[in-house]
């Protein structure tokens, strides 16, 4: 009887993966999300100079123009949850999933800022861009972005072990845990049942 | 209302930021907890997804009611999640 269990199972056993023809694990947790022309635009970065902020008619006049757009010019589908979400790519010479500068602000981050139409309205704010490199949120799930097309024409996706990160109206608040100038830790849990205001500012 | 400062991340020497950020709280009787983010945007990023001066509305469900909101649309936000109590303006 055992060599006979043996014998059924040895065609698993020498198969690559342990079965088959079967995709690894690791190859059917990739979403390969094509993307198709666009016409979008979400808020671009106004950016002044120091030139600008010292004579008040070019600030006027740079103001005045209003605020610059960019073009989103790819767009993708991804059914999550029942819910569609639209993610767009913006018009770039090269896109990458790497940030190679330290911080990962908004400044320095070198990686493609994806845009995600998280409430189906059509709208793109500046809380809606994503960096590549880091795990991006669509509704309460986490997804690692692991290759996007050089033109475009794709974003590969998986699955993310990745904490919730990122605040979406409507959604449940990521967790978070910050240090007062005095220790005290405040966190998502301590302010637990209280409704609270984060405001994100500078002192000096 | 809690506040983050994302001081830290303009200093290069992060030791010289806490002494100035303690006199400016307490000048301005900041009584409300002000935490920091040792590194600036990056932890904001890291956390909210948000680089950039802002704010988050979080009911008492743990339910982010908003993004960025300002005037009045921040003070129904607050009336929502504070329960319709009657919001009352400073000095009165």
């Amino acid at each position: 009887m055992r060599k006979f269990i043996f014998l059924m199972l040895l065609p698993l056993l020498a198969a690559p993966n342990g079965c088959g023809d079967q995709p690894s694990d690791d190859q059917t947790a990739r979403i390969i999300l094509k993307m198709e022309e666009s016409k979008a635009s979400r808020p671009g970065k106004l950016q002044l100079t120091d030139e600008d902020l010292k004579d008040p008619q070019k600030l006027s006049s740079r103001l005045l123009k209003g605020w610059p757009k960019e073009d989103l010019v790819k767009r993708g589908v991804l059914e999550v949850d029942g819910h569609k979400y639209s993610l767009y790519l913006p018009q770039a010479k090269a896109y990458s999933v790497k940030n190679t500068k330290p911080s990962d602000a908004d400044s320095e981050n070198t990686s493609t800022l994806i845009s995600v139409d998280q409430k189906g309205d059509g709208r793109i704010t500046d809380a809606d861009g994503w960096f590549a490199n880091l795990p991006l949120r669509l509704g309460d799930k986490m997804y690692d972005v692991t290759e996007i097309a050089a033109d475009a024409s794709r974003i590969v996706l998986k699955p993310s072990k990745s904490p919730l990160r990122g605040v979406i109206v409507g959604r449940t608040c990521p967790p978070f845990s910050f240090k007062t100038a005095e220790g005290k830790v405040v966190s998502l849990e301590s302010l637990a049942r209280k409704p609270f205001i984060l405001d994100i500012w500078s002192i000096t | 209302m809690v506040l983050i400062d994302v001081d830290p991340g303009y200093f290069d020497k992060p030791e010289t930021y806490l002494p100035q950020a303690k006199k400016i709280l307490e000048r301005h009787k900041v009584d409300w907890p002000n935490v920091i983010a040792e590194k600036g945007f990056h932890d904001t990023v890291h956390a909210f997804n948000l680089s950039g001066y802002g704010n988050v509305v979080v009911d008492s469900k743990g339910i982010v009611r908003g993004v960025n909101a300002h005037g009045e649309e921040l003070e129904r936000l607050v009336k929502e999640i504070m329960g319709a109590k009657k919001m009352e303006k400073p000095g009165k």
